[in-house]
């Protein structure tokens, strides 16, 4: 659809959004060519079937708030915006499922959702922006990871146009499926190498009826241990359980203007289940953890809460001003070698000479490495050294550093994503034989 | 039906001296009486006998036998206990059948990270055994779980009562090791934290042999509940208990396990030795489990009973002790083995249908039964909206399978008309390929096809297992017109290929 207003954009497809927009589709450094927004599968799939035609290399487009996931893009022909493909068009609070197009941002179905008292809990960074189709196909996951999973465990259902311009649907609205193959599974994290989404079906949950949270203080590492270790033998079933180091938990205070409530190495654990329940489980934790803390904190005041956690999952307090250049790395370890790693890690990093802030998701084996780079010293060179070094310690438990955002001169020197393993063949034949072409998203995956 | 059997299309004795070189004879079977015992699962419907069954006991076996099959062109799959529902370890073009039930150490048991590591012969059960001491369990808990191995329940994504609130088995593998059709070992997944690249574990994870076999795999392991609450509600109505089911749902309580049992179920019970007590009249029995933490768990019942009580309910009763709580599941988990008192065959079925459905679906599977004069049994996961009918037949009677094939048939059609699905946790294998059609385009049947492909090129690795054979077209007639859209869309597609 042309806008009267503004020179329309490439004749030659549909639904073209004009030159002067290109620019807000620009990932990491690259614009494309042309860029258009469909309103429905039909117009998507005659997209897809233009550029699989002419050769396009084809980025799809939510808000672009994880666009810095991954490679650049080796050829950015077609940005195909998901905008106007925003609909909700089955929900069933009744049955606990709904169908939400692949554009929909998450903040306008929580909404929808909070009115019958269910969520998706699934809260990843951006959520203001963040749109489904970019968190199905980064499988996204917030810190409530620990108690609720990642976007995978959600996803009932999947509407997809394949790289040929072909429409499919895999799954649906039951809870329970084995008809045929598991394909949400495969499409959920493919980062949009392999389709591109037109609507999902997700299971819902209710929101629970109380939240609280607690916050250890600790001043030492093994401490932290203990305490993690004491809490995952335990019977208490934590929504969220986030670790921070001293720098990190710093920045988080002064975001919040607590003033020094929070210092040293912090573990948040959130709460969320009947009244009963989360009053025994603070209790509880505070009981188990009367050994190792050096203080604690009791965050009750649900808007003091729902700061801490939306400071929590939105990383922008780690952030860099420049001209210092932000890197944000994702580590996946086993969940009981997270506190030696941290604490190895503190000595690597420091070589780097560049101010650093370590999170960590602390019961799923990820942390979370925000480095701030000068571009004027060789500290990229040196971080992409450590990069690969930390990968071949990980790879006896096959474990990852991936590159999440980071400026063009760190990525140019290592991979984003670092992934050797054998399996590796199984998936670049799977995306050569979905997408034979090369068109979907080319060069930004592990594939 | 016996799938059709013919002389094999590789190098029979060749193939059995390998075998043997490989595991001496002891370990190899190729008589017909001894391959008898495997010529079907759980579902008996179907059978084709192998040409061997082997008992490799390490993954270096298991590879060195599918490195054979795939020089001499033999088709293999892997089975554990055979309690498969959908003919998922039916060797349907003959080849060879690895047993894997010996592979059954738990290699590890890591509790700091939740997690066991296990040989895929492994009973199900078993892992918790393993655990139990320390307070921890196993979840996915399928029906057969005291026979069921880990590696059969990787392959069909097994369910469970308990897997309302927990989970199937693909939300419990965090990593596999796998032998593919190529003659390679792989690693899949991770338990160190986020997997990088695509979900090939929940890939693998329900593709019912047809990718490769499962030689080790890591699960997740949750602290069990200290709490457990379970009631059974008796009904003189079954719409009065679905009702029950759909205002538990909309209420956003998530109890641990909702299973309903209906009368003809509640008849063949009572009847027998097992006797739960429960009244013979009854229409229908929901029973209803609710855990947690201790603290919280009153409410979670109260609110149960709430729903409860606000439908015309006969009797409600609660199980005061663990002795209790046993002799309530007794009623459940005696079904099966109770219908053998009352028909000389039964025929289980898995179906799955959106949960608020269930007062309507219900309804219209009671008059299918009675349009094709068979009688019907109902005892499923209704939490889940997970429908397992059983049809009561005997296998004397002149067309009884045939009879029995079509109302089957009809049932599924039912369950995909109102948005619902194939099966929720049998699997598709040789059962119900034929029906893939119905929820399935073309299209969507060759994007799996060329998923299939990447592992399993030459199609050794359990053919003919979940794709259809036929195009399906005699089926149309009796199709609703949506389904009939679905298929006559791709009518003399050119592309067709085999899957």
């Amino acid at each position: 659809m042309k806008d009267p207003a503004t020179p329309p954009g490439d004749p030659n497809i549909t639904c073209a959004l004009p030159a002067s927009r290109l620019e807000a589709f620009t990932v990491q450094g690259k614009r494309p060519h042309r860029a258009a927004a469909p309103r429905t599968p039909e117009e998507l799939s005659q997209l897809l079937q233009t550029a699989q035609r002419e050769h396009w290399a084809v980025v799809p487009f939510g808000s672009g708030s994880r666009q810095d996931l991954g490679n650049p893009p080796k050829r950015f022909d077609l940005a195909l915006a998901t905008t106007r493909l925003d609909r909700i068009p089955e929900y069933e609070p009744q049955d606990l499922v709904v169908r939400v197009e692949s554009g929909c941002r998450l903040a306008r179905l929580q909404e929808l959702l909070a009115a019958d008292r269910l969520c998706l809990p699934v809260v990843p960074s951006a959520y203001r922006q963040t749109t489904l189709g970019g968190m199905v196909a980064a499988n996204a996951s917030g810190p409530d990871r620990y108690g609720h999973g990642t976007l995978r465990d959600y996803l009932l259902g999947v509407g997809v146009i394949q790289a040929d311009g072909t429409q499919t649907r895999f799954g649906s609205r039951v809870v329970k499926n084995v008809t045929g193959y598991d394909m949400c599974k495969l499409y959920a994290g493919s980062f949009g190498t392999l389709g591109v989404f037109y609507d999902f079906y997700f299971k819902l949950k209710p929101l629970p009826p109380m939240e609280k949270t607690v916050v250890g203080l600790f001043r030492k590492l093994p401490p932290v241990r203990r305490a993690l270790s004491k809490l995952l033998r335990s019977p208490l079933v934590p929504t969220a359980l986030e670790l921070l180091d001293g720098n990190a938990s710093r920045r988080l205070d002064r975001k919040l203007d607590w003033s020094g409530k929070i210092a040293g190495y912090a573990l948040a654990v959130k709460f969320g289940d009947l009244e009963a329940a989360v009053n025994w489980q603070v209790k509880e934790l505070k009981e188990i953890w009367s050994s190792c803390l050096d203080g604690d904190m009791l965050v009750s005041d649900a808007r003091e809460q729902a700061r801490l956690w939306d400071g929590l999952r939105e990383d922008h307090f780690c952030m860099a001003e420049p001209p210092l250049e932000s890197v944000k790395l994702k580590v996946g370890i086993l969940p009981d070698q997270l506190v030696q790693w941290i604490e190895e890690m503190e000595k690597h990093l420091s070589g780097i000479e560049a101010p650093f802030f370590l999170r960590a998701h602390a019961g799923s084996g990820v942390i979370r490495v925000y480095c701030h780079l000068d571009p004027a010293t060789a500290q990229a060179g040196r971080l992409a050294g450590l990069i690969e070094r930390w990968r071949s310690l990980l790879n006896a438990v096959r474990g990852s550093v991936v590159i999440e955002s980071g400026p063009a001169t760190l990525k140019n020197r290592v991979d984003a994503w670092g992934y050797r393993y054998k399996d590796l063949k199984l998936m670049r034949q799977i995306k050569n034989r979905l997408d034979p072409r090369e068109i979907l998203n080319p060069g930004r995956f592990v594939v | 039906m016996a799938v059709e059997t013919s002389e094999p299309g590789f190098p029979r004795t060749e193939v059995r001296k390998e075998l043997v070189d490989l595991l001496d004879s002891d370990r190899v079977l190729d008589t017909p009486e001894e391959l008898l015992v495997y010529e079907c699962d759980g579902l008996t419907l179907h059978s084709r006998m192998p040409d061997f069954v082997v008992f490799p006991s390490s993954t270096r076996e298991v590879l060195e036998i599918v490195r054979l099959a795939r020089r001499h062109r033999v088709p293999f799959l892997a089975r554990g206990a055979g309690t498969s529902l959908s003919g998922g370890t039916i060797a349907a073009e003959g080849g060879i059948v690895l047993e894997l039930s010996g592979m059954n150490r738990i290699l590890q048991i890591d509790l700091e990270n939740r997690l066991a590591q296990v040989q895929p012969g492994v009973v199900n059960q078993h892992v918790t055994r393993a655990v139990e001491a320390d307070e921890f369990y196993y979840a996915p808990d399928p029906s057969s779980q005291v026979a069921s191995t880990i590696g059969g329940n990787v392959a069909e994504n097994a369910g469970g009562p308990h897997t309302l609130k927990y989970g199937v088995t693909t939300n419990h593998v965090l990593a596999l090791e796998a032998v593919l059709p190529d003659g390679e070992v792989y690693r899949l997944g991770t338990a160190a934290g986020d997997p990088v690249g695509f979900d090939l574990v929940g890939t693998f994870v329900g593709s019912e042999g047809t990718l490769g076999i499962a030689t080790e795999a890591t699960v997740r392991l949750l602290h069990s509940a200290p709490a457990v609450k379970t009631l059974l509600a008796v009904y003189d109505s079954v719409s009065e208990a679905t009702q029950t089911v759909s205002g538990i749902i909309a209420r956003g309580i998530v109890p641990a396990a909702l299973e309903m049992i209906d009368k003809n179920t509640i008849q063949a019970i009572e009847a027998g030795v097992y006797s739960s007590g429960i009244p013979q009249d009854a229409a229908a029995v929901l029973l209803i489990e609710v855990d947690g933490l201790e603290a919280g768990i009153d409410q979670q019942l109260e609110e149960i009973l709430e729903v409860v009580r606000s439908r015309q309910v006969r009797e409600v009763r609660v199980a005061r002790s663990a002795d209790e709580r046993k002799k309530l599941w007794a009623a459940r988990k005696n079904a099966f083995g109770a219908y053998g008192r009352i028909s000389p065959n039964y025929y289980t079925m898995d179906g799955v249908i959106p949960r608020s459905k269930l007062p309507e679906v219900l309804g219209r599977i009671e008059s299918l039964g009675r349009e094709y004069g068979l009688r019907m049994a109902n005892v499923f996961h209704a939490g889940d909206g997970n429908l397992h009918p059983i049809i009561l037949y005997d296998i004397a009677r002149e067309d009884a399978k045939e009879k029995v094939m079509a109302l089957a048939g009809a049932i599924l059609r039912c369950c995909i008309d109102v948005g619902g699905t194939l099966s929720g946790e049998h699997g598709i294998g040789l059962e119900k390929r034929e029906f893939m059609r119905l929820f399935f385009s073309e299209a969507e049947l060759q994007v799996m096809g060329r998923l299939k492909r990447v592992f399993n090129p030459d199609n050794l690795a359990n053919p003919q297992k979940i794709f259809p054979m036929r195009r399906g077209c005699g089926e149309m007639s009796s199709l609703s017109e949506d389904s009939r859209d679905r298929l006559s869309r791709f009518e003399g597609d050119p592309e067709f290929v085999r899957f």
